[in-house]
């Protein structure tokens, strides 16, 4: 390069870096109008930058919509696979809380009852309409023996009528081969509560001696007469006064039975009258 | 296969009986699913088989009784040869046939129980037990005799084809 086009040079860049600073210099400061280039250019701009920035727009949203399309689907996945987690666990809690009270009630009345008893799940009843006698889940290898009192804590279920190795037949005080020796709370007079087996679910009360009277209300336990309920289960109630033409008495008692016939889960053997 | 299909109806009616239809009594009755099964199959196909097929249900309730063995084999073996002894006399696609049967079935059933197991000590007092137990029951076999029939409708058309298509037995 020659010394006229190097000195060209430098006044050319020279103008240019004052054009420049002036240029900043006067546009440093807050201006309320805009030169007609700028404004010429922005407006001409404007479409294009309009249709560039919404294109860029909706790719970006389309991209964002697809990466949480994808990420909600598998969030969703997971919420439902939470929700379904959890709605299993919320059941199996209810029923642990269930289970929980239930045997909360079973061991505060083991505690009030004096006696041995072994703890049993009623798991069916006798397939014909013949026979009211429950299936237990214990049996002879569990220790249990025939005529062995069955109880829960509402009272008095029946007796053991046959033991299989791991069941056991009760036969329940509903059945019209049931006896079970009573005595009405308070006078202590003694009776016979018998099944009535005619599809009331009650039982029948029969005075043992005629000058036994029976009132409807009383409340009956077992008498512990026969060896094999201990005295002072409670039976049930007499909800009403018959007339009776066969026995020793002319009345007898028909007995809503304390224990709920249709809703028997769980009871208690008694396996010991002498704790 | 029959063999093994009348086993398979009478082991669901037995498990029905001793469980869930115990929530579903009335008047203190559940119906009895397994003389239902023995009558159809014997009005169905024939009294041969009604009274096997009885048989079989009748010791099933035995012997998950443990007591008066053979009594209930023996009322629903009878039970099961009468139907089948009926059903020839009667169109079977009749809609009031299944209601007879059962009817007749449920009434037989009831006195030949009564009558037998009271001959072997079961005391029953006749008459109220046959209010209380024998029409009652009579009813509510009644009600689910659409139910049971159809099922046993379709597995003797299915047995038939069978034996027809592939001559077994």
């Amino acid at each position: 390069m020659d010394g006229l086009a190097r000195r060209r040079a430098i006044v050319v860049f020279g103008v240019v870096f004052l054009l420049a600073v002036s240029l900043i210099f006067v546009t440093a400061r807050e201006r309320t109008r805009t030169s007609w280039v700028e404004r010429t250019m922005q407006d001409a701009f404007s479409p294009l930058q309009k249709a560039a920035s919404s294109a860029a727009l909706y790719i970006s949203d389309t991209w964002q919509t697809l990466r949480r399309i994808s990420s909600l689907e598998k969030e969703n996945e997971d919420l439902h696979k939470r929700i379904t987690q959890l709605a299993a666990e919320n059941v199996l809690l209810n029923q642990y809380q269930k289970e929980n009270q239930e045997l909360r009630r079973l061991l505060a009345f083991r505690q009030t009852v004096p006696y041995k008893m072994m703890a049993a799940e009623a798991i069916s009843r006798d397939p014909s309409n013949w026979f009211n006698t429950l299936t237990i889940d214990k049996g002879s290898a569990q220790g249990l023996k025939v005529h062995q009192p069955v109880i829960t804590e509402d009272g008095v279920v029946g007796q053991i009528r046959h033991v299989n190795q791991y069941t056991a037949d009760v036969l329940m005080l509903l059945d019209s081969k049931s006896a079970i020796g009573g005595q009405i709370q308070g006078t202590q007079d003694f009776v016979l509560v018998e099944g009535a087996d005619d599809g009331s679910g009650k039982a029948v009360v029969k005075p043992l001696s005629p000058e036994v009277v029976v009132k409807q209300g009383d409340v009956i336990v077992t008498s512990g007469l026969g060896g094999i309920f201990p005295k002072g289960l409670l039976i049930g109630r007499i909800s009403e006064v018959k007339d009776w033409k066969y026995g020793l008495s002319t009345k007898i008692g028909v007995l809503q039975p304390a224990v709920r016939f249709s809703r028997l889960e769980k009871v208690f053997v008694i396996t010991d009258l002498n704790n | 296969m029959r063999s093994a299909i009348a086993m398979g109806l009478l082991l669901v009616g037995l498990l029905l009986q001793s469980t869930v239809l115990n929530h579903m009594m009335i008047f203190g009755v559940k119906p009895d699913l397994i003389l239902l099964v023995t009558a159809f199959w014997g009005f169905l196909r024939g009294p041969r088989e009604g009274a096997l097929v009885g048989a079989a249900g009748g010791l099933l309730l035995d012997l998950w009784r443990g007591r008066w063995i053979g009594l209930s084999s023996l009322t629903n073996l009878v039970v099961g040869y009468v139907a089948g002894s009926v059903g020839d006399r009667f169109f079977k696609d009749n809609l009031l046939v299944p209601f007879i049967i059962v009817a007749g079935a449920s009434l037989l059933d009831g006195i030949l129980f009564l009558a037998l197991g009271n001959s072997f000590g079961l005391n029953y007092p006749l008459l109220p037990m046959l209010g209380r137990k024998v029409f009652p029951s009579l009813l509510y076999n009644l009600v689910v005799t659409p139910f049971v029939y159809s099922i046993l409708w379709r597995t003797h058309q299915k047995l038939t084809r069978w034996v027809w298509t592939r001559g077994g037995m």
